[in-house]
């Protein structure tokens, strides 16, 4: 059971994110603020009393839900079923501020050029735009909360962005993919500004593992197997072990038969296929009559399709988050939970976010709409 | 409004420029191949969307006239295509016509400029939410 608590900011805002303690929003004014999460949790807990104890958890500490004292705690029937009913207490409802409930705080020395954001990425410390104008990034200073000087990294139209591994890929359309590598000189060996095209066109792409999935039309992925070196990072007190990308191969078709065993197995003409997406492990597949699929390659030759449901409309986006998958239609946002479709907004949604990788917010949803901002948390029972 | 049947659609118009309008029956399910107008869009509201590309001048630079339904985007193809795309006609004998696209299909042919939705996000023809979609290819 899923218990979905809602907080909602107002404002005018493009896209948001959610990153080191902080909600990062985009303003219709071309600018980028910023808010302190667990100062307003803990500020607004005062003023909600039913909230308190729980507002913190849900919106600025995930990590707290999932540490070893909670699991200890519940793993007793009368903590869990105490912490159930204060969680149960505020499932489903929503706290709405007002412009006066909060104050962003300002990004020093952001400057956006571009006339529209068209998609945001934080990684490693920094800042990636993806806008009309090409791919822009900031290297942001979490202590003074200020940017360093913007670099245009790409001047082709970078419709998506994404990045892990130390590397960015820039999904330009029919300008192609563009690779940067080792973007924060882990490996040592390059750190230069240069993005390198990495497959001919592109609407988006998205990791398998290590390796990428580009997509060369919604409904068409193409792999590009990564070649990948594990490097000792300094971390101060502990070295950090990452792997790093430094070269992908060119692409190949060998995901065609994702769509081509569907058709097969679930007799669906290749037409109907509307969408197809991919996590680090599984492949999301939606059908306009058919409803949606998911595909699990279980070895070379097989591939095992499970049926899920049917989203209502077209599904636009799909995002991972710790408990499962939140999925963006025309219309609307549902989260996935053991097969059903629970409805997270009613409402058309400008950008979803899910924040998968962060340490704190894994289970929290920013969906940006035309009025505002609404955190979702989405809890599972203890 | 009048409808004059043809035998590949039905014809409406004039516009108030003059122009013809054709509502063709290869998009509306007689050829498969092709994008279809939804049934909740009947020929004379089709004819409307084009009337008001036309009136006020949603043209792009190479002359394409592009519509929608109405500012939230509600879908007016049966694949939930939410604009439609009229497709330039220099010839004044021949009646103009359209059909429902979608940017999201990540075909440059379905994609209007940035400028113009901007434009028509400033004059309220979409809501910023539609026209942030449009030109993020989500809709």
């Amino acid at each position: 059971m899923k218990k979905i608590l809602r907080l909602f900011l107002p404002g005018s805002f493009e896209d948001a994110q959610l990153y080191m303690g902080h909600l990062m929003v985009f303003t219709t004014e071309r600018d980028t603020r910023l808010l302190e999460l667990e100062a307003l949790t803990s500020r607004l807990e005062a003023q909600y009393p039913q909230w308190q104890g729980v507002l913190r958890l849900a919106f600025a500490r995930n990590d707290w839900l999932t540490s070893g004292v909670t699991k200890s705690l519940a793993q007793n029937p009368l903590f869990a079923s105490a912490l159930n009913v204060a969680f149960d207490q505020v499932a489903n409802t929503q706290i709405a501020l007002d412009d006066g409930d909060f104050a962003l705080q300002p990004l020093h020395n952001f400057k956006q050029d571009a006339d529209v954001i068209l998609d945001t990425v934080v990684y490693a410390q920094r800042l990636y735009l993806g806008t009309t104008a090409g791919l822009y990034d900031y290297d942001i200073d979490w202590q003074e909360l200020s940017v360093g000087a913007q670099r245009r990294r790409i001047d082709a139209r970078c419709v998506s962005a994404t990045a892990e591994y130390g590397a960015i890929n820039a999904s330009c359309e029919d300008e192609g993919l563009f690779t940067g590598y080792d973007e924060f000189g882990w490996q040592g060996l390059r750190n230069e500004a240069t993005l390198i095209r990495t497959a001919e066109r592109s609407v988006r792409a998205a990791w398998l593992g290590t390796d990428l999935v580009n997509y060369e039309s919604p409904t068409t992925p193409e792999l590009l197997s990564a070649s990948v070196e594990a490097v000792t990072t300094d971390g101060g007190a502990a070295d950090w072990k990452r792997k790093v990308v430094t070269r992908f191969s060119r692409p190949t078709r060998e995901l065609d038969d994702l769509v081509t065993e569907l058709c097969v197995q679930r007799k669906v003409d290749p037409p109907d296929v509307q969408f197809v997406w991919n996590s680090s492990r599984a492949f999301f597949i939606n059908t306009h009559s058919h409803g949606f699929f998911s595909a699990v390659r279980a070895s070379e030759r097989d591939i095992r399709f499970t049926r899920h449901g049917a989203a209502d409309g077209r599904v636009i986006a799909v995002h991972r988050y710790s408990g499962g998958w939140v999925i963006e239609t025309d219309f609307r946002a549902y989260v996935l939970a053991r097969g059903h479709l629970i409805e997270l907004l009613d409402e058309e949604p400008l950008s979803v976010r899910a924040f998968e990788g962060s340490k704190r917010y894994k289970r929290i949803i920013a969906i940006t709409v035309e009025t505002g901002v609404h955190l979702i948390s989405i809890i599972d029972t203890f | 409004m009048n409808a004059t049947p043809h035998t590949d659609g039905l014809s409406f118009g004039p516009t108030a420029s003059s122009k013809m309008y054709l509502a063709m029956y290869q998009h509306r399910g007689h050829d498969p191949s092709k994008s279809c107008w939804s049934p909740d869009v009947p020929p004379p509201m089709e004819y409307s969307i084009f009337e008001r590309a036309d009136d006020e001048q949603h043209s792009d630079p190479d002359g394409h006239y592009w519509g929608v339904r109405d500012a939230a985007g509600a879908a007016l193809g049966t694949a939930g295509e939410r604009l439609a795309k009229f497709p330039f006609n220099a010839l004044e004998t021949v009646p103009w016509h359209g059909y429902p696209v979608s940017p999201a299909s990540g075909r440059p042919s379905e994609t209007p400029p940035d400028s113009l939705i901007e434009g028509f996000i400033d004059a309220g023809v979409v809501s910023r939410t539609f026209g942030r979609k449009l030109q993020r290819r989500k809709a």
